[in-house]
Order: C-alpha cells, then structure tokens, then sequence
C-alpha cells in the first residue's frame, strides 16, 4: 500500500500530515493511479507532484491482502513475523539501502525495547514475487547483520523475467487504461515507464541465457529450451530486452534507456546468485497451476516503424507455459541452486495469493 | 520444521473476470467530471451496499489479474483523451 502525503502545513505548531492511498484502492482505478508516476531529480527519484509516498504494509484491496493467511499460519507455528513494506517503483538498490541502514537498526531497536530480545539474532528473510528479487540482492550486501541469517526463501519471484513488464510498457495497464470514457492508456505508460523499479523485470537478457543455457534445458520438468524473446518476422533472431538494438522500445513514451542498463546491472546480480557465504541457506519455491500452460512465457518482437500506438502492440505472447498464471515455472528458480533447494508447488493456486496456499505453507515448513 | 497447518477454511473464492469488470464498470460512475471531484461518498454508499464477502471476491479477482499479461481491451467508442498534434497533456510527468 503506498500512501502519499498530500499536503502539509507548519506555522509554528507541528506539521501535519493528510494522507491518501494511492495503490491500491477504489480510487486507483478512476486516475488516481497517474499519480504514481515519478521523475529524476539528481541521481535518484521524486515522486509526482513532489509528495511523500510512504510504503505502509503490503498491498490491500477492500481490506483484503494475499498475506493475511501466511501470517495466520507463521503464529500457528511459532514463527515471529514482521511485513516490511516497500516502494516497487523504486530502485531495488535504493530499497536494500534502506532496509539495511534505516529500517534494520530501528526495528532492531524497537524490539529490543518492547519485548527485550534481538529479533536479528535468528532470523528469515523471504520474499514473493519481486520481493523474491529483493531478498537475493540483500544477500550482496555487505552487513554484518547477516551473519545471523538462517534461511533466505523466495516464492514466486522471477530469477529469469517475465513477460508482462514488457506488455506494459507498450500497452499501460488494462485495468488503469480507461476513466470512464476517457482513454488515458498513454498517459498511463508514461507512468509506468518513469518507475525505475520496473526495469529489472523484463526477460533474461541473453548473455545470462548462454551462461545458464545447458542448464535451463536440463530442467527435468521445466525446461527452457530457447530464448525467450524473439523477432516476429525471424523467430531465429533473438531479441535481448535489455539490449534489443534501434526501434524495439519507443522514443515517445518516456521509456529510459539509461535505467534499463542501470537495470541489466542489478538483474544481473539477482540471476547470478547469492554470495557463497548464504548458497546454503537460499531456498525457490516456484508454483504451477494445474491447467496446462496457464501461463506467458515467451514473447514476439515486432520492429517499431513509427510511434507507438499502444492499441497496436508490437510485442506478442507466444504460447502458453506451466507456471503460476504470471511468472513461468522455468523463471521462478535460480538454476544453478542443487535441486533440493527447490520446491514447486502444483495445484490449484495463483502467482498473487500463493502464499496463502496451504501447499505453499509445506514447502516453506519443507525447507526451514 | 514441522508443518503444522491451518484449519481455517480456504479463501474466499474470486469473483468471475465479468463480475470484477461489472464492478469497475459501475466504479467509474463515481469518477471525476464536469469540474466535480470523485465522488468518494458515493463510492463509500456502493461499497456499503455489498456484502463483505462480494468485496473481497472483487478485491481477490483484481489482485490477482492486475500482474497478468495486459489484456488491453480497448472499447469501441472510448474517447482518447490525447489532444490532436503534440503530446502536451504530458505536462504533469515533465516536472523539474
């Protein structure tokens, strides 16, 4: 849930603060959510309109989040548990900073404090979805807080992309695209593509492919044969999203090529693994629904000629995958992990609310 | 560990992909127009009127559609909000 302070007032007397939930409420849908757009300033970012956007909690819909049941289920077995909150538009590096600098040695504190123990001294880190990505770039940071870790656990998180960022940025989003009859599908993807978090999550790029080639086929059941991102008129061209030459990406749109190579850098940490020092203690739970190829795993790529026309997207989905009904089960593991450290979780489930699963809820138990 | 796992009954079960659309569809009477703001106390009134669970049916098909693969639909008759020519309604995301 990202909560924007919207106005202040200081005159002598406290400042006070008014705040707003811009992602996600009934209110993201009629334009609030163009609001959420952000813009460079120095070396990092600002939010729109210059206010504080706060990450409080996760993401909750008409009281509703998909965690509710994960936490249900760490009580019931003697699991302390804490929802660090966090701001996906932002650089994933920005994020670690904080969590390590401010959140870590606040919450350390505040433990200590109220309930006299060191909540760091025995710890979890787990992630889902992007926040798996999250928790394997904390493993590079240098802290010595993480001696102290004993498992890190990703669930649902793309080591390998996906496809649907990509749409995005051609497309906006379909259920923010309209207000009313109003068709804001371009302002809608001049938001999305001034979010730097989002450029860590397109495809592989495809020298990461060749190094881990041999084994993404070798996947006994969730191979990945070939690239994933081809040319539409050559399926034999590969097209590396991170890379993929003149006229792929369209030059109207705000779309940053800078941040995407700022981007390549860090998905390349996150597909390279974790430090040695936590190979141990790194677990992938991965899920596949029980239909059959639910789920985008590859993409076509048609050369732009003009500018773009988001109702005319040049990038296709190509046919259905085994996965989660987001994230393709040959992404959602980090191939170079020894296989019991990885555990798919078959049935009836969905990327979003996974971990309310109770299966979900036994492959963790599996793992810890 | 140990799993011990929960009794608590599964989820609620999502609402169809045609009733979360009815639902937006009916959301966006409430939307800004003729120089009137959102209307938020109507938007609280219509969300009264439904039952707990109708709302997180609707909140459970939204979260979990809003990662997958736009779908992009675009309604025949929609009004596109781009002035003609240049696309200068961009302003608001120029800020320096």
């Amino acid at each position: 849930m990202l909560r924007a302070r919207i106005s202040y007032h200081h005159n002598g007397t406290p400042q006070t603060f008014r705040y707003d939930n811009y992602w996600l409420s009934p209110l993201s849908f009629l334009g609030r959510a163009l609001s959420l757009g952000m813009y460079k300033h120095g070396n990092g970012f600002r939010d729109h309109g210059d206010r504080i956007v706060i990450p409080n909690g996760s993401v909750r819909l008409f009281g509703l989040t998909p965690y509710s049941r994960f936490t249900n289920w760490c009580e019931l077995n003697d699991l302390d548990w804490f929802i660090f909150g966090w701001d996906w538009r932002r650089r994933l590096e920005d994020t670690v900073s904080f969590f390590f600098n401010k959140f870590l040695p606040q919450f350390r504190c505040t433990v200590q404090q109220q309930c006299g123990v060191d909540p760091l001294q025995d710890f979890i880190l787990m992630g889902h979805s992007m926040g798996g990505m999250l928790v394997s770039l904390m493993l590079h940071h240098q802290d010595p807080v993480l001696a102290n870790i004993s498992y890190a656990v990703t669930v649902a998180s793309p080591f390998y992309g996906y496809d649907s960022q990509i749409h995005r940025w051609f497309t906006g989003e379909s259920l923010l695209n309209k207000i009313g009859p109003i068709d804001v599908t371009q302002r809608m993807i001049k938001v999305i593509t001034s979010l730097p978090g989002c450029y860590v999550l397109p495809f592989l790029d495809y020298e990461t492919f060749l190094t881990n080639r041999l084994a993404l086929q070798s996947d006994p059941d969730y191979p990945l044969n070939d690239y994933p991102c081809t040319d539409f008129a050559n399926a034999g061209e590969s097209i590396d999203p991170f890379s993929p030459g003149p006229n792929r990406y369209p030059t109207d749109t705000g779309f940053d090529l800078a941040e995407l190579e700022r981007g390549a850098t860090t998905y390349k940490k996150i597909a390279a693994g974790p430090p040695a020092a936590y190979a141990d203690k790194f677990f992938n739970i991965r899920g596949i629904q029980t239909r059959p190829k639910s789920t985008a795993g590859t993409i076509s790529w048609r050369a732009l000629t003009g500018p773009l026309n988001p109702h005319t997207s040049p990038v296709k989905r190509g046919p259905g995958w085994p996965g989660d009904g987001v994230q393709p089960a040959w992404s959602t593991r980090l191939v170079t992990l020894p296989s019991h450290h990885v555990v798919s979780v078959k049935g009836n489930i969905d990327h979003m609310f996974i971990m309310e699963d109770d299966q979900t809820h036994a492959a963790i138990a599996r793992v810890l | 560990m140990k799993n011990r796992p929960l009794s608590s009954p599964s989820p609620t079960r999502p609402a169809t992909r045609s009733e979360a659309e009815r639902f937006l569809k009916e959301l966006q009477e409430f939307r800004a127009r003729d120089g009137k703001p959102i209307d938020e106390a109507g938007i609280g009134e219509f969300l009264d009127k439904m039952s707990v669970a109708s709302r997180q049916a609707i909140a459970r098909r939204i979260l979990m559609d809003i990662l997958k693969s736009p779908t992009n639909h675009f309604i025949a008759g929609a009004r596109d909000d781009r002035p003609q020519g240049a696309l200068s309604f961009m302003k608001p995301f120029a800020i320096c």
